[in-house]
């Protein structure tokens, strides 16, 4: 590289600063320039105002969607996907909104917020993109959380159960899971005075979720006056082998394990714990772990476990009428394939119901949708009747109905044994 | 007799790659063009494996022809006869997806021209089996015959002076080419192919920066290529300006990765110390930034009055913090050599990786560091795609500033002493402790520079983001581009970051492309597209070389 | 072969003059003999220092907490199982590292199409009821489950070399590294597509389901986990008799001396890095059927982090020789199994703890533990 080419390149890096200076003025008006939009179907009207989504007609309502395919719970991220699909179907085949169907993108955000920020970015970039259904797990919506509340697209997440993911300064995150905080109390509650164990061990696979999970438990349950033993201890995601783990958890001589984390580490623990001498100690574990994957991996060693489950307050009639719809499409029944089809099936639900109380037709007959508008209404959902009941939307976008339910594992199959739903 | 056991062979290879994607579900995921991808592929593998040969049998039509005809059949009844066996056992309701995950009835029935009922019901699929056969047998004909064309003489008149400057020229409209297809783009109304405007937009960008780079590697310098780069520069300056949002956040990432890669390339290309743990001077940078800076972060939390840096006091802070973890990484490393040296870089990376996950009191574990704010320049906010994206190009001219000068200074010189023969360049009175612990402190600078930037653009970093496929996809990039050469490390951060980014939509199949990619790349053109002229020289393999490269 | 270790560690003063080291005898005579050899072994002082910390830490745990014996003694088994594998797959590492000076990045993916192939067969084996018959029909369908992912793995072995190394084998070393990682990705993610992304759940065969207890001292020995530790046993000592006693291994060993002088010498390369190739990736397959017996699961990234411990392993204990490789896989599975205890920290520390052990190994002892031993050359 000659000196001149330095000399030049120098040049310019002081040129680009000060347009980056420049840049940083011009880029919201961008944003909000509907002329932008690179699809020539959907030239918006001349007199746009603000931040609107303008729909061509013919032209779909786009909804994003992130959810995990990859990942340590891809089981669970295709049901979830399917729901989707299926909530979809059924809104179209319902006529859509004022004459619009609706369309789903969906990405992978593979349950970590690494893939997720890339995920939404790309929304946050598509300008036809007005709400977002997702993400699967806590760390991928984490992830999603900043951008998309910069972007003004809100989201409705199915599954993301942590705490930290709704709050009261942001007012696009939603979800119709249940709150891991209320999960804790729950679990820590019936193990001690249903169950009568004092004596706990804590784990967690390091992710965001389980670990979260797991401190909350901890908390919940010392304040109860139970034993937590030892440190909590950590496993990996991506290793298959924790029996020196659970032999050093062991040598506290706890009563039960308490696991936060996902399915196949659960299981494999649930497994492993019968080889280093924990045959009487109960497995418990979480939203994460519940699930026809979990007996399968464990094996005969899933007799007899625990978890816990945000479940919604589900109508047998028209959970049975889903059931079959999911399995004629296919080919699985949605129990088999992971727990959450019908808070995925109603986040979308909840996302149309919002988008045909606040779209309107304008002169030319483009469809119209006000983002303010939209958040307003997600957040102000109120008595929408869903599969997991009625939601109601509280002031911090906690939406879900229902309660925790508590399984345990009997004959292979996963049996409720307490909470929310049984007489 | 020989003849036919040759075509056989070809046959059988042939027959392997399309079964192998048939398998990954190609079908399934095409849809009904599947047999036109997998006859084009027939036809195309067959004018290579019969093109190849030599003169006197490629000559000898019957021969050719005969050899195409037995490599479309042997692979179209091969290919028939696996379906057939999955069609059967899809009807018997025994579901082959338990172990070929892609291989349903929607597979088959691609294949066949059925629907999904008709698989599952009483139609047979052999007449459709019957078609595939022939199409492919067919299509390896083709092949065959298209290896009679009268190529070399084309080529002959290509090569002479005519055409080597209709190349040159070429080159020199080619970058303007791809810029005024993708403002074509901008234009309403104008849509080509069909396809996602926003990925084929970002594709033009990409040939765009790939064919300016080669445009001036091909000019003479004098005044045109000087006007050249001046217009090529102001094209690329105003680009963030035409591209939106997403295209922006993908050369966003580009670009931290070109920063990274010019950071690597001092490390290995110059000094030639294989580092696999690249990754943990860029965790180092960005967790140094977020630290400092996000008002969640223990250190804002904890330190009473210290309400976090903004970016522009972050960053030397974060250099410094890289350069000086270089150093100390490099410390213990500096009597291992060669592969003992990847290893151990590698274990640091993991290392680091597992600390900011486990010290989770201060580093926030799995849950990150959320909230970094974005760069502040005279109270305008820098955090969005664009300015992030002129912030990397910034960064990206100051680091080649700086290794530009640093490889023609005596340093480099003697970077590039030991790393062609440590022996030597002791004996030649190099001091290799210091030039090993300069190499790698200014690497973890740059990475380090690049891990804070990276940080404000994320916004939320998590442990996840450090792990070992950045060291890999770092190390791979620069070695594709060309290692050693700078407009190498561009090109290649375009071939290997931002090309995935527009096919995310065929996810999959894009990594296993990246690993055939790598592979080919290395088979074909191990000095990477864009080679620095002295490593294109050491690099190139040579017949005798063996003896030089075990010794 | 390596520099002499003390010639170019004078380390801090130095770093300002670039080209001139300073002369040594300007500082020895004022300052003590203890400096002097500090300075001198700057990097041997710096790993005794650390050695000293880790003692005086571990002491302090024991102190505080003390686990009875019968726990190191269960964790030690533990460990020595984990060991087992890694030496199976660390061996294949070693092998064609000895010969070809080259990391085989891919292999860890290798054994997992073994632990693939072992799956299939267990289930078609289930199907046909074999599994759970008898004692004999179940101890035979471990055998063939074995022999089905040792073939699998070897036809992938032999074909990774001779599409993505053997083009490469006169080239420099960063490039057949390269080529290896992309064969590792392509291989993975294309059993993510072939295989799908979920978990494939292994159900042990009947004469595998139980454990032994020892007395009363609370030791349980897994059935598999003794499976694993006496088969990769056995294994190894066939591998070095190979290597050692037979034709092949000794034209091996001189592939690894010269690979010139052993053409001239009638030896027929190609084949016997082949061969190479087919012993490593068989004891891969053979890993990947016993890691899935063992802990019951195999999926398209189960290759990756065995793959790393057993390379790390591999380096441990001197990369290129095989009984290293034995020594350093098992002492790997030993200080992830003991190490968390040990040092009085909770339990995901523990690949933190094995890649320190890896560092201060080779602080020490910068070729592992046991030394190159195949071939004394290097690049």
């Amino acid at each position: 590289m000659s000196k001149r080419l330095i000399v030049l390149l120098a040049t310019l890096f002081v040129a680009s600063l000060l347009l980056a200076a420049c840049g940083g003025g011009a880029t919201e008006a961008v944003v909000e320039k509907p002329a932008e939009t690179m699809d020539p179907e959907m030239v918006m009207p001349e007199e746009a105002m603000g931040d609107v989504v303008v729909i061509a007609p013919g032209d779909p309502v786009r909804i994003g969607v992130s959810v995990a395919l990859t990942g340590p719970i891809p089981e669970f991220g295709l049901d979830i996907q399917q729901s989707y699909e299926l909530a979809i179907v059924d809104l179209n085949a319902a006529g859509g909104v004022l004459g619009h169907d609706y369309e789903l993108d969906i990405q992978d955000g593979a349950c970590d917020g690494d893939a997720a920020t890339i995920v939404a970015n790309g929304f946050a970039a598509d300008l036809t993109i007005v709400a977002v259904a997702g993400g699967t797990c806590t760390g991928e919506t984490l992830g999603l959380k900043p951008i998309l509340q910069e972007a003004r697209i809100p989201f409705v997440s199915a599954s993301a159960t942590n705490p930290k993911i709704t709050n009261a300064d942001c007012d696009i995150c939603n979800r119709v899971a249940l709150s891991d905080k209320l999960q804790a109390d729950v679990d820590a509650d019936y193990i001690y005075n249903t169950l009568g164990l004092t004596q706990a061990a804590v784990m967690h696979d390091n992710s965001d979720y389980g670990l979260g999970l797991a401190e909350l438990f901890e908390s919940a349950f010392k304040a109860l006056g139970g034993t937590v033993l030892g440190e909590l201890n950590g496993i990996q995601v991506g290793d298959t082998d924790f029996r020196a783990a659970l032999t050093l958890v062991g040598t506290d001589s706890p009563e039960f394990i308490f696991f936060g984390g996902y399915v196949t580490e659960g299981g494999l623990i649930a497994a492993q714990m019968k080889e280093v001498g924990m045959e009487d100690v109960v497995f418990f574990s979480d939203d994460g772990v519940y699930g026809q994957p979990f007996i399968d991996a464990a094996g005969a060693a899933a007799e007899n476990a625990y978890a816990s489950f945000v479940a919604g307050d589900e109508i047998a009639e028209v959970n049975a009428e889903f059931d079959a719809k999911y399995e004629a499409a296919y080919g699985t029944t949605p129990d088999a394939q992971g727990p959450f089809h019908a808070q995925a099936y109603d986040s979308v639900n909840m996302i149309a119901a919002a988008i045909a109380s606040v779209a309107v037709e304008d002169a030319d007959g483009n469809l119209v949708i006000d983002r303010e508008a939209l958040i307003k209404a997600i957040r102000t959902t109120s008595g929408l009747q869903g599969l997991t009941g009625v939601l109601t939307c509280n002031d911090i976008g906690d939406c879900g109905a229902g309660g925790i339910q508590i399984f345990q594992v009997q004959g292979g199959a996963f049996i409720q044994v307490s909470g929310f739903g049984l007489d | 007799m020989n003849n036919l056991k040759e075509g056989f062979r070809y046959g059988l290879i042939s027959y392997g790659i399309i079964l192998y994607l048939n398998l990954l579900g190609i079908p399934l995921n095409f849809g009904d063009i599947v047999l036109t991808i997998f006859s084009l592929l027939i036809g195309l593998l067959s004018f290579a494996f019969l093109r190849k040969r030599p003169n006197h049998l490629r000559k000898n039509l019957r021969n050719t022809l005969v050899q195409g005809l037995i490599i479309g059949l042997v692979s179209g009844l091969g290919l028939s006869i696996v379906t057939y066996i999955f069609a059967s056992l899809q009807k018997d309701g025994i579901n082959v997806a338990q172990v070929f995950a892609q291989v349903k009835p929607e597979h088959t029935g691609a294949l066949t021209g059925l629907t999904k009922e008709e698989v599952l019901g009483d139609v047979s699929v052999l007449p459709g089996l019957l078609q595939l056969t022939l199409l492919f047998t067919f299509a390896g004909f083709i092949g065959s015959a298209l290896t009679q064309l009268p190529v070399e003489k084309l080529r002959k008149q290509f090569d002479s002076k005519s055409g080597l400057k209709t190349i040159s020229r070429a080159l020199f409209v080619l970058p303007f080419f791809f810029y005024g297809l993708f403002m074509l783009l901008k234009v309403e109304g104008v849509q080509i192919a069909g396809t996602e405007e926003n990925n084929l937009g970002m594709l033009f960008i990409f040939l765009f920066i790939g064919a300016a780079l080669f445009a001036l590697r091909a000019v003479e310098p004098g005044r045109q290529k000087s006007i050249l780069v001046i217009l090529l520069v102001v094209l690329m300056l105003l680009l963030p300006h035409f591209a939106d949002l997403k295209q922006n956040a993908i050369l966003g990432v580009v670009g931290i990765f070109i920063v990274m890669g010019i950071g690597l390339n001092i490390v290995v290309g110059y000094a030639g110390l294989l580092d696999l743990g690249y990754v943990a001077f860029f965790a180092v940078g960005a967790y140094a930034y977020a630290l400092l800076s996000s008002p969640e972060s223990y250190v804002v939390l904890n330190l009473p009055g210290f309400e976090g840096v903004n970016f522009w006091a972050g960053l030397p802070i974060a250099i410094i913090i890289g350069a000086f973890a270089g150093f100390l990484l490099g410390v213990p490393v500096l009597r291992m050599r060669g592969d003992y040296l990847a290893i151990v870089t590698l274990g640091f990376g993991e290392i680091a990786r597992l600390l900011v996950l486990n010290l989770r009191d201060y580093t926030g574990g799995p849950g990150g560091v959320i909230n970094i704010p974005a760069p502040i320049l005279f109270g305008m906010d820098l955090g969005n795609p664009r300015d992030i994206l002129y912030i990397a190009m910034a960064f990206g001219l100051i680091v080649t500033f700086f290794t530009v000068r640093l490889r023609d200074s005596r340093l480099g010189r003697a970077w590039i002493a030991m790393r062609e023969d440590e022996d030597v360049a002791q004996a030649m009175g190099i001091n290799l402790v210091a030039i090993k612990l300069l190499a790698f402190a200014s690497g973890a600078a740059i990475a380090g520079m690049a891990g804070a930037l990276y940080a404000t653009r994320q916004v939320n970093i998590f442990p996840d983001n450090f792990a070992l496929d950045v060291s890999i996809n770092v190390l791979s990039l620069i070695i594709i581009g060309g290692i050693g050469s700078l407009e190498g490390v561009v090109l290649g951060a375009i071939v290997l970051i931002g090309l995935p980014e527009i096919l995310r939509t065929v996810d999959e199949y894009r990594i296993v492309a990246f690993g055939a990619l790598l592979v080919t790349m290395m088979i074909v053109r191990p000095e990477g597209i864009l080679p620095s002229t002295r490593r294109k020289r050491t690099l190139h393999v040579h017949e005798d070389s063996e003896s030089t490269s075990t010794k | 072969m390596i520099a002499p270790a003390d010639s170019n560690n004078t380390l801090a003063i130095q770093l300002l003059g670039i080209m001139e080291p300073i002369p040594q005898n300007l500082r020895q005579s004022s300052a003590g003999k203890i400096s002097s050899w500090i300075r001198k072994n700057f990097i041997t002082s710096l790993g005794i220092f650390i050695v000293v910390l880790l003692i005086w830490r571990i002491v302090s745990v024991a102190q505080q907490d003390s686990y009875p014996i019968q726990y190191w003694a269960f964790q030690l088994i533990n460990g020595l199982t984990l060991g087992g594998v890694y030496a199976l797959i660390a061996l294949g590492y070693t092998l064609v590292y000895g010969i070809l000076f080259m990391i085989n990045f891919a292999h860890g993916e290798v054994m997992m199409m073994g632990g693939f192939a072992g799956f299939f067969t267990l289930q078609l084996l289930t199907y046909l009821g074999w599994t759970n018959d008898t004692p004999f029909s179940s101890a035979i369908s471990v055998v063939v489950m074995m022999l089905a992912g040792m073939t699998v793995s070897v036809l992938t072995g032999v074909i990774l070399e001779r599409i993505a190394y053997r083009p490469l084998r006169a080239a420099p070393r960063l490039v057949p590294l390269i080529s290896a990682i992309g064969a590792s990705f392509f291989l993975q993610y294309t059993a993510l597509l072939m295989f799908g992304a979920i978990p494939h759940n292994y159900h042990k065969p009947s004469i595998f389901v139980g454990v032994w207890r020892i007395g009363e001292t609370g030791i349980i020995i897994s059935y598999t986990g003794a499976f694993i530790f006496v088969t990769s046993i056995i294994m190894m000592i066939g591998l070095y008799i190979i290597v050692q006693r037979t034709k092949l291994g000794r034209s091996m060993r001189a592939v690894a001396e010269d690979k010139q002088i052993a053409t001239l010498m009638g030896i027929d390369v190609d084949k016997v890095i082949v061969f190479t190739f087919i012993l490593g990736s068989a004891l891969a397959g053979a890993g990947g059927v016993m890691l899935g017996l063992h802990n019951t699961v195999i999926r398209f990234n189960s290759g990756f982090i065995p793959g790393l411990k057993a390379f790390t392993a591999a380096v441990l204990g001197g990369i290129g020789n095989i009984p290293g490789a034995m020594v350093g896989s098992l002492l790997l599975g030993i200080m992830e199994a003991l190490g968390p205890s040990a040092l009085g920290l909770p339990t995901e520390y523990k690949d933190v703890i094995a890649f320190s052990i890896l560092v201060l190994v080779l602080i020490f002892r910068p070729t592992g533990l046991l030394g190159e031993v195949l071939s004394n050359k290097k690049a």
